[in-house]
């Protein structure tokens, strides 16, 4: 019994303490919230009993107690008593708008103004000449430091060593040494703590609720309770003003708990959580936004403009939002289907395809329909409910009428397991050929697996581990013709997804660049390799019950470098203009506010001291510390909640016709993340680069505004070289 | 397309209109004290 009472874990002990302090202090400081919790505990069952008389049509029901105002003793915390409060409620009104108390506020407002001036004026002007002189100080230039040396070690006089000062100062160091252990082991401890009331979450629940028992909430809640039941059977309208009253009464029961700097710092936590709320809430709906604009986007389109507008990360944007429209888009048909056979044993189905995915049995969608195909063939031969995972056919439908057309359960069943696969398959359903991340995960406890798509909560310290990279397009993949490589068991495998080519022009070119070219050689190009051709009947294979689940995207500096073949297949999407910086949380203006101010401040200041002082000191330190706090946290806000609104311009590949306006909505966290690499060609110019032998420092420059013949023969242009030509070799 | 306001103008309306919430918050509790 001894060694059982010893081995339980000391922070049992520790959480029962807790409690049953909160409790003490609950009836102790606390009665009289104890005393309105009882209060409305009986109302609410007054109000029950109301509700109640009223629908068993009672003749002449008890009045309720929550349509009039509490009976408690509210004096300990109210500065006047429930009737005076009534009678201000009735006379706030004419008073609010009166000349009398206007004039009496600006009077008492220009008195605490002149009150507020007489300390405030004298105290500022003293902090800013302090700082102007400590700014000073810490800006003068130092004295050179000497080295020391031993005795016999000293070097001839003129020729010491000067050193700076290491960073740190010496009490910053002995100072963080010191705190440094004690710091960690009290953070070790902390983390075990956390954890062990995440593992007893029963002891968290109860101190919770103790503390909003002595914080009234509980009599809010049962007072809220008490009046819809009331309401909802006596439409009493003129009740809701002592309602009010009562709310605000027990408000005042609920800040009388704890000091007003307790409130503050609860209540700006409160309003920080509640605009991040609003602020992912906006961002959520810019992002349905393109959502909806990308299911109204045909399934091939290519986007052009010149450099710098931001074709590759729209493009990205694109094609990630279609990505994850495409697995909810295969739910919907999922469940669509589910509806049709309303018994129908669809989790057993479920089951066995995640076996056979998992198992790499089912490869691809076509090998889906075929592993079905096959378990229907078994109960051609043997028709019985277990070949048909229990499903009693003979008693429940086998075919869905939709007034359109009769469809059969089996071939219901094969569009099932199709949209499965292309739901449940964990690698992306992107082709590209440039990288593109992907942090989508999926979780689930053995029944439907869902997709976690959230793309604003993320943490780029999990990207590590939750990070999925596009497949590598192998272009052969796209050619029906001649191919780079002949490999027959690679080129099916791209059937339904997202198909995404950067610099398309250059890959493709136009009649004009390819006129050299010949279609009948043994070696491919690009007018034998039938890309435009898989390009036209891309669609084909990845319609589901008529939903198209491949997708086209293309980028590229000028649409009319690529053939005909391919671009009027297209659709052609110009990024016409960009707005300025948003940001979705709101109020973010006084943090902007601040920043404007401070920044360009600390800026002006940390050049002047690096250029004046090569060391560091403790005060310079401390203030380099906090603004970094500060401006980081500034920083992750307009990352986390930044946004940018764009207009894209649409028409057909045909370059004629009406161009269409469209809102691209980019957003900084879903396009900014370590997406993708804008220099994602760079490793074609590496090798050239490291071939030069000389550095820019070296290279060339011009002597004076007017270049010289040898300067100009250095550029080696064409211009140049014709009008030496033109002008023979005197000119030099 | 929305366009943004000028900074120095957004500032001045907010710093105003922040000062305008503490006047309408201190009158109405005055009003409400002394009525």
């Amino acid at each position: 019994m001894w060694n059982r009472i010893k081995n339980i874990n000391y922070r049992h002990y520790i959480a029962i303490l807790l409690i049953l302090g909160s409790l003490a202090i609950s009836v102790y400081c606390y009665n009289l919230a104890l005393s309105r919790t009882t209060a409305t505990v009986i109302d609410l069952a007054d109000a029950v009993r109301y509700y109640f008389d009223v629908v068993t049509h009672k003749e002449t029901p008890l009045p309720a107690r929550i349509a009039g105002l509490p009976t408690v003793d509210l004096s300990p915390i109210l500065p006047w008593s429930v009737g005076e409060i009534q009678r201000k409620l009735e006379a706030f009104g004419s008073a609010f708008f009166s000349q009398e108390y206007f004039q009496a506020y600006a009077v008492l407002v220009a008195d605490v103004l002149n009150l507020i001036s007489l300390f405030l004026l004298p105290v500022l002007l003293l902090v800013y000449a302090t700082g102007q002189l400590f700014r000073m100080w810490l800006l003068r230039k130092p004295k050179p430091k000497k080295k020391r040396y031993k005795k016999d070690e000293r070097p001839p006089k003129g020729q010491e060593e000067y050193f700076p000062v290491p960073p740190e100062t010496a009490a910053l160091s002995r100072f963080t040494a010191a705190t440094r252990r004690p710091y960690i082991a009290f953070c070790n401890w902390m983390d075990e703590n956390i954890y062990f009331v995440k593992e007893h979450g029963y002891y968290k629940t109860i101190l919770f609720a103790v503390w909003l028992l002595s914080f009234n909430v509980f009599t809010i809640a049962g007072a809220v309770l008490a009046f819809y039941f009331y309401f909802a059977s006596s439409f009493d309208i003129l009740a809701l003003l002592p309602f009010v009253a009562r709310l605000l009464m027990d408000l005042l029961v609920m800040l009388s708990a704890a000091t007003w700097y307790v409130w503050l710092v609860i209540g700006w936590r409160l309003l920080c959580k509640l605009r991040e709320h609003i602020g992912y809430g906006n961002l959520d709906h810019m992002e349905r936004r393109n959502r909806g604009l990308v299911r109204e986007l045909p399934h091939a389109i290519m986007i052009e403009g010149p450099m710098g507008t931001g074709k590759t990360l729209s493009n990205t944007g694109i094609v990630l939002t279609k990505s994850i429209d495409m697995r909810d888009m295969a739910l919907d048909d999922l469940l669509t289907i589910e509806l049709h056979y309303p018994h129908f044993r669809f989790a057993a189905l479920r089951e066995d395809l995640r076996y056979a995915i998992l198992t790499n049995e089912i490869k691809n969608v076509t090998p889906a329909a075929r592993w079905l195909q096959a378990r229907h063939r078994a109960f051609l031969i043997d028709p019985c409910p277990e070949k048909m995972w229990r499903y009693d056919f003979e008693r429940y439908k086998i075919d869905h009428n939709d007034d359109l057309k009769i469809t059969d359960l089996w071939s219901d069943l094969e569009d099932y397991c199709k949209l499965f696969f292309i739901y449940f398959q964990q690698s992306s359903l992107i082709y590209a050929n440039f990288s593109i991340r992907e942090d989508f995960t999926m979780h689930g406890t053995g029944n439907l697996p869902m997709w976690n798509h959230d793309l604003f909560h993320r943490d780029p310290r999990r990207a590590p581990l939750e990070s999925t990279y596009a497949h590598i397009l192998d272009m052969d993949m796209l050619r029906i013709g001649k191919r780079f490589v002949e490999e027959p068991w690679r080129c099916g495998v791209i059937e339904c997804g997202c198909i995404d080519i950067t610099e398309i022009e250059k890959e493709r070119r136009n009649q004009l660049a390819l006129k050299e070219l010949k279609r009948l050689v043994d070696e491919c190009n690009q007018l034998n390799d039938g890309f435009e051709d898989y390009l036209k009947m891309i669609r084909h294979p990845s319609v589901i019950r008529n939903h198209v689940y491949i997708f086209f995207i293309a980028d590229g500096n000028r649409a009319m470098d690529w053939s005909a073949g391919g671009r009027e297949v297209c659709s052609i999407l110009t990024v016409k203009e960009v707005s300025a910086q948003f940001i979705a949380m709101p109020l973010f203006v006084f943090a902007c506010m601040l920043y404007d101010f401070f920044k360009p401040r600390y800026d002006a200041f940390k050049k002047e001291y690096e250029s004046t002082r090569d060391d560091m000191c403790l005060p310079v330190q401390i203030y380099m510390s906090v603004c970094s706090f500060f401006f980081d946290r500034h920083e992750r806000c307009v990352n986390r909640y930044g946004f940018k609104e764009v207009q894209i311009g649409m028409q057909s590949g045909k370059m004629e016709g009406e161009e269409k306006l469209l809102t691209w909505y980019r957003l900084y966290k879903k396009d900014y993340s370590d997406r993708y690499s804008t220099d994602c060609h760079r490793g074609l110019f590496e090798a050239r680069i490291n071939r030069a032998t000389i550095g820019v420092q070296d290279y060339p420059t011009y002597r004076t505004t007017k270049a010289t013949g040898p300067e100009l023969d250095q550029t080696h242009s064409y211009f140049i070289t014709d009008v030496r030509k033109k002008f023979g070799e005197g000119e030099k | 397309m929305k366009k943004p306001m000028p900074k120095a103008l957004k500032y001045t309306l907010t710093i105003m209109a922040t000062l305008l919430v503490i006047w309408l918050l201190g009158y109405v509790i005055f009003v409400f004290c002394n009525v």
